[in-house]
C-alpha cells in the first residue's frame, strides 16, 4: 500500500500558497503551477473569474488576440512554439463561446499548460492588491461551488486526475529549469 | 463597403488564375476544370504569382463583406458555416481556427498568429472564403469581375506576375 497524502490538504495548501504569493506581491509562477496541478477545478474557476473581470461579456475579440500576442512575445522561443490560436479559443470558450472549446483538442494541447500561461499573464498584468486578491479568491470559491453543483462530472474528473498522479507530476513543480537538489539528497 | 471601381481598368479577368477564380465563383465547372489544368504553367499546384492574385482577392472580398467595424464573431460564424457546408457534402475542410486566422490576417489584423498555416492551406482557405462570400452576398457576375480584375491589378502593382490567359 502506498502512502497517499490527504487530498483536501494538498489542495488547500496549493490554493493557499498561490493566494499568499499574490497577496504579498511575490513571484507567483511556481505557486500558480502547483495550484493548477493540485486543484485544477479551483484554478480553472480562478481563470474563468479573472477572464470575466478582464474582458467581460461581448468584449472585442481583438483585445483577446492582442493579449495572447503579448503572452507569445513574453515567452519568446521559436516561432510558432506557443499555440496562440488555441489559447485564444480557450479564452473565448471560458468567456461563454463554448463551441470554441471543440477546436482545442485536449489530446494535442494541454489545457493545464495553456491555462497556466493565460492566467499567469492575466495576473502579471493585473498585479492585484491584497484586498483584490481576497475578493478574487472569494468569488472563485463561489464559482467553483456552482461548477461542482452544475457539472457533477467535475468531481469524477478530479478523482481521475488524482488517481493518475497528476498532482505529483514533474510539471506541477517547475518549468524551464531543473529542480534544485535538497540537502537530504546531496 | 463597396468594391473599388477603377476607370479604364480591364472589365474581365485576364490571368489564368483570375479566370479560374471567375469560373469557380460562377459555377462554370467545365471551364473551371479546364483552367485548373493551366495553373502554374500546367504543373501541379499554383505558383507564387497566382497566389498573389488569390491573396489580393481575399483581402478585397473580406473587407467588402465584413466592413471596417466588424465583430470577430461574425468571422467565426462564416468559417463555421463554410466548414459545416463542406463537411455535410462529404468533403474535408481545414480547421476552424486556421480559417479564422486566414480571414483575420486578410483583414489586416497583425496580432493574429498565422504560424503553421502553409501556402497550400492559405490558398485553399482563401479560395473557399471568397467563393462563400460571393455566393452569400449574391454578387452579380459584373461585381465578381470587378473583384477579380482589381485583385489582378493589385497583384501586378505588388510585383507579382501571374501568367495571362491569352
Amino acid at each position: 500500500m502506498t502512502w497517499q497524502p490527504d487530498r483536501k490538504q494538498v489542495q488547500e495548501e496549493a490554493v493557499g500558497a498561490l493566494r499568499n504569493a499574490l497577496a504579498v506581491g511575490q513571484e507567483f509562477s511556481e505557486a500558480l503551477r502547483g495550484c493548477w496541478y493540485r486543484d485544477t477545478a479551483f484554478a480553472t474557476a480562478l481563470l474563468v473569474v479573472s477572464l470575466g473581470q478582464r474582458f467581460g461579456p461581448g468584449s472585442d475579440i481583438r483585445l483577446i488576440t492582442a493579449f495572447v500576442a503579448r503572452i507569445r512575445a513574453a515567452r519568446g522561443g521559436p516561432t510558432g512554439a506557443f499555440p496562440s490560436r488555441e489559447a485564444e479559443a480557450l479564452i473565448r470558450g471560458y468567456l461563454g463561446e463554448v463551441a470554441m472549446l471543440d477546436h482545442v483538442d485536449p489530446a494535442k494541447f494541454s489545457y493545464a499548460e495553456l491555462g497556466i500561461a493565460i492566467l499567469g499573464r492575466l495576473l502579471e498584468e493585473w498585479q492585484p492588491s491584497p484586498e483584490e486578491v481576497g475578493d478574487l479568491f472569494a468569488r472563485t470559491n463561489a464559482v467553483r461551488r456552482e461548477m461542482a453543483e452544475g457539472f457533477p462530472q467535475i468531481a469524477q474528473a478530479e478523482d481521475d486526475w488524482f488517481a493518475s498522479g497528476m498532482p505529483d507530476s514533474p510539471f506541477a513543480t517547475f518549468s524551464g529549469e531543473p529542480p534544485r537538489r535538497t540537502d537530504e539528497e546531496q | 463597403m463597396r468594391l473599388p471601381r477603377r476607370q479604364q481598368a480591364p472589365t474581365r479577368p485576364r490571368t489564368v488564375v483570375g479566370m479560374w477564380l471567375r469560373a469557380s465563383f460562377l459555377r462554370q465547372d467545365q471551364l473551371r476544370d479546364q483552367l485548373a489544368g493551366r495553373l502554374n504553367g500546367g504543373q501541379k499546384g499554383w505558383n507564387r504569382d497566382e497566389a498573389g492574385v488569390m491573396q489580393a482577392a481575399c483581402v478585397l472580398a473580406v473587407n467588402y463583406y465584413f466592413g471596417p467595424g466588424y465583430d470577430v464573431r461574425a468571422i467565426t460564424e462564416l468559417a463555421s458555416h463554410i466548414r459545416e457546408t463542406v463537411m455535410a457534402g462529404g468533403g474535408t475542410m481545414h480547421g476552424q481556427l486556421e480559417m479564422e486566422a486566414v480571414i483575420r490576417h486578410a483583414l489586416g489584423e497583425t496580432d493574429v498568429d498565422v504560424n503553421g498555416i502553409n501556402a497550400r492551406i492559405a490558398f485553399e482557405v482563401q479560395g473557399i472564403v471568397i467563393a462563400a462570400i460571393a455566393w452569400r452576398s449574391g454578387l452579380a457576375e459584373s461585381r465578381i469581375d470587378e473583384l477579380i480584375t482589381e485583385a489582378e491589378r493589385m497583384a501586378f502593382v505588388h510585383g507579382w506576375n501571374p501568367p495571362l490567359a491569352v
